[in-house]
């Protein structure tokens, strides 16, 4: 969005870096700018009542049987008190009831916060408790309320023998720059942050996609947890085009069952993230022989994995994916034509549809020249708000800059890149300690921040192991007394964090070996402890 | 667990205990597989438990080792047992 800010900081820049920059940033492209995301989903329902809007393992639901659950469930929780703005959580198993939840709270100008029952307690009281959400649907309400006994949120039953159909849509009090649903994402101060995502972030990354071809044809595969920002693409990149969205029918994903899924579904578009894909390409590559495009994201590819799909299914079918949630799921896009050299890197591409990239250097002061190292910034429709409840943040990460006489709202990724000759952008790092683990985003601070506060660490650090392209956390601990144990630590953290954030593997060191400069060097302590269970009496 | 509670696990490994164990061996990158061990405390994730099923299925047939049985009891032993009891082949 190009904002009036006067007065933001002017980024100094040379005419060859405009001119690459200008050139790679025009992405604007027609699109319904000005609908809410249930204005679309509701245009698709008087357009195309019976076409399949969900299917999942034989059960299908169609476009005015979604809408008419969603009718009757969206009265229900005006009744109850739901209205613009009204956060809601959503903590149901992937089904097409999932869908009539989402629906039906932005039917009610409300905000959808998925949250996950996998969490533990502490997560999901932190997450409802900062979404300022009172009211959790779900699938499973019994154990779900006794979870959540105190902490005054009401548990609602939402299965497919409680909704019942109606056929009068209610009047959607929600507009573009209402927030639609709030994200969580690791945070290093040892609470996850709530990104709120706009109606129009989404509708934008649905519509006139430059990354592949969306219709009232596409058969879009639904297979990552409702948590994960992918889902917000792989739901509404059918629901707002007409399409159909092909649900994988289980919890956990088994890969020749994803096989008969996608094959049956007739699946023709899907977004795995990174990890899923490198898997399916190594051990079940013919799962995606059918499907005309195949896209992915969600950290840095591997060369081999990509390499060996673009072999497997050949030219215009494999896209790479980059983009924070910040930037609504998707900012840029690369589609694999050729296997990618081992000693050239593979970009992350360009900007998708109205979606604006700058590479700025000295703290977001002056544009980068091509080739010359950068934070990756992002600008347009896609933007986040900022991060719920936290001004601090936000000021930080979103700013304003005046790049040649216009003013951009920018958001500061802290990813690093540089442009090619061609105008393709290089993924080059972080320039924090964010990681990424099988295509989760986690701040290692997030976990040594819970470590320290144990009263046995005196110091901890968490590393990254990389066996062949399988990554996994490490921590060492430096104990604070005799009783600390491996197990001890391991507990204190399932309390308070996801399980993909606990550390496969902790081990207790005497001291931390420290590198020139003085930073803990965490290369040495991953190769003094590279056989886990060999190391010595003080590790399990 | 104590070193000699390792040693015996060693000695009677089963005939399925043993594939699985070369198959962890291979997916966690660590020479020191037995069968009292968790698949997740060993570095297993999620990701790693989709491709062991997988190796499973393709090795011991269709329908032996479901994501559920893994994610409830993880120690190779209850796996291989599982395999087993579903008649799985050899």
């Amino acid at each position: 969005m190009k904002t009036e800010a006067p007065g933001a900081p002017a980024v100094a820049c040379s005419e060859a870096a405009l001119a690459v920059h200008r050139e790679i940033n025009r992405t604007t492209t027609p699109y319904p700018r000005d609908s809410s995301v249930v204005e679309r989903f509701v245009h698709w329902v008087g357009r195309r009542p019976d076409a399949v809007a969900v299917v999942q393992e034989g059960r299908t639901l169609t476009y005015r049987e979604l809408n008419r659950l969603a009718n009757g469930l969206a009265r229900e929780l005006r009744d109850d008190g739901v209205r613009l703005g009204t956060p809601v959580a959503v903590c149901v198993a992937r089904s097409p009831e999932m869908l009539v939840a989402l629906v039906a709270v932005l039917k009610c100008g409300g905000t959808y916060v998925p949250v996950d029952p996998e969490w533990p307690d502490e997560r999901l009281r932190a997450v409802l408790l900062d979404a300022g959400c009172d009211r959790v649907l779900s699938d499973r309400p019994g154990a779900l309320a006794q979870r959540l006994d105190g902490a005054g949120c009401r548990v609602r039953e939402v299965a497919e023998r409680t909704l019942v159909p109606v056929d009068a849509d209610p009047e959607c009090p929600a507009g573009p720059d209402s927030v639609a649903c709030i994200n969580f994402t690791s945070g290093s101060t040892g609470r996850a942050k709530g990104v709120p995502i706009l109606h129009r972030g989404i509708v934008r990354l649905v519509h006139g996609a430059s990354y592949g071809p969306l219709d009232e044809n596409s058969r879009v595969l639904q297979v990552t947890p409702v948590t994960f920002d992918i889902a917000t693409w792989e739901i509404w990149a059918a629901l707002l085009n007409g399409g159909t969205s092909v649900m994988y029918p289980a919890e956990f994903v088994q890969l020749s069952r994803l096989d008969r899924v996608i094959k049956e579904g007739g699946v023709n578009i899907l977004l795995l993230t990174t990890a899923l894909f490198n898997s399916v390409v190594d051990e079940a590559p013919e799962a995606l022989e059918t499907v005309a495009t195949i896209t992915s994201g969600g950290e840095a590819h591997s060369h081999r994995h990509m390499a060996k799909a673009v072999r497997t299914y050949g030219r215009g079918r494999v896209v790479n994916l980059y983009g924070p949630t910040e930037c609504t799921c998707i900012a840029t896009h690369y589609p694999v034509d050729e296997p990618p050299r081992q000693d050239a890197p593979l970009p992350i591409g360009r900007p998708i549809q109205n979606t604006r990239l700058y590479l700025l250097a000295d703290d977001a002061r002056r544009l980068c020249e091509p080739g010359e190292t950068g934070e990756i910034c992002l600008a347009g429709d896609g933007l986040a708000v900022g991060y719920l409840g936290r001004p601090d943040l936000t000021e930080a990460a979103f700013v304003h800059r005046d790049i040649a006489g216009v003013t951009e709202r920018l958001y500061r990724t802290g990813d690093l890149g540089r442009l090619l000759p061609g105008g393709d952008v290089v993924f080059e790092g972080r320039r924090d300690d964010q990681v990424k683990i099988n295509s989760f985003r986690i701040e290692l601070g997030e976990i040594t921040h819970h470590l320290n506060r144990h009263p046995l660490v005196q110091q901890s650090c968490v590393a990254v192991r990389d066996n062949r392209g399988d990554k996994s956390l490490v921590a060492f601990v430096v104990p604070a007394g005799p009783d600390a144990s491996p197990d001890g630590f391991r507990q204190h953290l399932a309390a308070k964090l996801p399980r993909y954030m606990v550390p496969a593997q902790i081990h207790l060191c005497e001291r931390f070996p420290l590198t020139p400069n003085g930073k803990i060097d965490r290369r040495a302590l991953l190769t003094a402890h590279s056989s886990p269970a060999t190391s010595g009496e003080f590790t399990r | 667990m104590s070193e000699a509670t390792h040693q015996s696990a060693v000695e009677t490994m089963t005939p399925t205990e043993s594939v699985l164990a070369q198959m962890w061996r291979d997916l966690l990158g660590r020479p020191d597989i037995r069968s009292g061990d968790d698949f997740f405390e060993a570095g297993g994730t999620s990701l790693t438990a989709i491709k062991l099923l997988q190796r499973v299925e393709k090795r011991f047939g269709a329908d032996v080792l479901s994501p559920d049985t893994l994610y409830e009891d993880p120690r190779l032993g209850s796996l291989a047992r599982a395999i087993d009891g579903a008649g799985g082949r050899g």
